[in-house]
């Protein structure tokens, strides 16, 4: 019998993965980002995250119900460095909508607590 | 000079009449939680108000200060 009170919202992540080699770092990064409208990098995914910063981030984009895509960079050593450079943020998750970056889990969770980050989701569909 | 001293000097470079809050997370000394409100942020997104704070700090968190935890706001004139 599951718990009433367990209420998870649905998993509206999809891993994604390159599928095809790519010549430079740069272009892996920009077809990832113009293939996924919003696409999360984090560590592990949906179903097993490897981080809480990672884990947090995901419910909460989950509770707005859009689909989004999630990326793991523990298994592409040249994405998890190169993504520091290409945006200038040493951390992870980094959430890109339409490949702008949003932010790390700090900023995702401000923007919730402002009421932003609603807009900034819908800003993809 | 105090790393907190460091901190104002650095930030105050760039950013127009800051007003800061700079406290120790962990009560070593090196990671550092910084609340900072001023005009420039205006109009920038937070994330570009977070890397500007962060780009201000560079030097720092190439040594003495090992992690920090920022929060930025507009400051209205």
């Amino acid at each position: 019998m599951t718990s009433p009170f367990n209420v998870i919202s649905e998993n509206h992540a999809t891993e994604v993965r390159l599928e095809q080699e790519f010549s430079t770092v740069q272009n892996k990064i920009e077809h990832l980002l113009s293939s996924n409208p919003i696409i999360l990098f984090m560590k592990g995914n949906s179903d097993t995250p490897k981080c809480g910063f990672s884990a947090n981030t995901v419910s909460v984009l989950n509770t707005f119900g859009h689909n989004f895509a999630t990326f793991d960079i523990l298994n592409d050593v040249e994405i998890r460095q190169g993504l520091k450079e290409y945006s200038n943020w040493p951390t992870y998750p980094q959430l890109y909508v339409k490949g702008e970056l949003i932010g790390g889990a700090d900023i995702i969770t401000e923007l919730l607590h402002r009421g932003e980050l609603k807009d900034i989701l819908s800003k993809a569909l | 000079m105090l790393l907190t001293e460091k901190i104002k000097d650095a930030l105050s470079v760039k950013l127009i009449d800051p007003t800061l809050e700079i406290y120790d997370l962990t009560g070593g000394g090196d990671h550092m939680g910084i609340n900072v409100s001023s005009s420039s942020f205006k109009g920038l997104s937070l994330i570009k108000q977070h890397q500007m704070v962060l780009d201000l700090l560079k030097e720092l968190l190439k040594d003495e200060l090992h992690a920090v935890k920022i929060s930025t706001t507009v400051k209205e004139e």
